[in-house]
């Protein structure tokens, strides 16, 4: 199971009122774990048009070229040779 | 507002949903559309846990304003739970639709995309 969060799509409390009524559009593409973060297995960790980065250690390539977990355990992103990066994710100890 | 796109594949089937935005209906923990359409949302993903092998039959994004859920190959899965990943992925669908009814384009809007090869 998991640690349900029934507020992940209300707006923050307390914002100011200048900012309230708007409405920005969440970013879909791009990275949805940066580096150093922790993840379970299928966590999505990159939205991707074509390959920017290339799935490393223990990650998963969708048919859309999303990247995404296989294990529980720490993103890294890494250089894949002078001009490539890769992402990989390592089991914690 | 919530945006909540659904794709749909050639078999009619839901592959994937993604919904972004904060529905702006109320403050957090007052906000009965958020927390209508994250239930739903988070109910279909810790059940897919619980039958499937997340990171092998399907992924999913749970960020703030941002949840996402997609499977990864329907053929891939066994007859039974094949039926089960595509009645979980539809009452998805179905739940937030109902929900759309009630609150209005102010809140939410549902997108149904369908893919055809």
């Amino acid at each position: 199971m998991i640690k349900v969060n029934l507020q992940l799509l209300a707006s923050k409390k307390g914002v100011g009122s200048t900012k309230n009524g708007r409405d920005s559009r969440s970013k879909r593409l791009g990275a949805k774990l940066g580096d150093g973060q922790y993840c379970l297995a299928g966590n999505i960790i990159y939205r991707q048009r074509g390959t920017k980065i290339h799935p490393g250690e223990n990650v998963g390539k969708g048919k859309d070229d999303t990247l995404f977990a296989t294990i529980d355990g720490q993103v890294r992103y890494e250089r894949l040779g002078r001009r490539n990066t890769k992402v990989s994710v390592y089991p914690v100890e | 507002m919530i945006r909540a796109r659904f794709k749909f594949d050639d078999e009619q089937r839901v592959y994937s949903f993604h919904l972004t935005g904060h529905a702006d209906y109320s403050e957090a923990g007052k906000d009965i559309y958020c927390s209508a359409v994250s239930a739903i949302a988070q109910t279909v993903i810790g059940t897919l846990t619980e039958f499937f092998k997340p990171g092998q039959d399907f992924i999913y994004t749970l960020n703030s304003g941002d949840i996402e859920c997609q499977i990864l190959d329907y053929a891939t899965l066994s007859k039974e739970n094949r039926i089960r990943a595509e009645s979980l992925m539809f009452s998805a669908y179905i739940g937030i639709k109902q929900i759309d009814m009630i609150a209005g384009q102010k809140y939410l809007s549902v997108l149904k995309e369908e893919e055809h090869s």
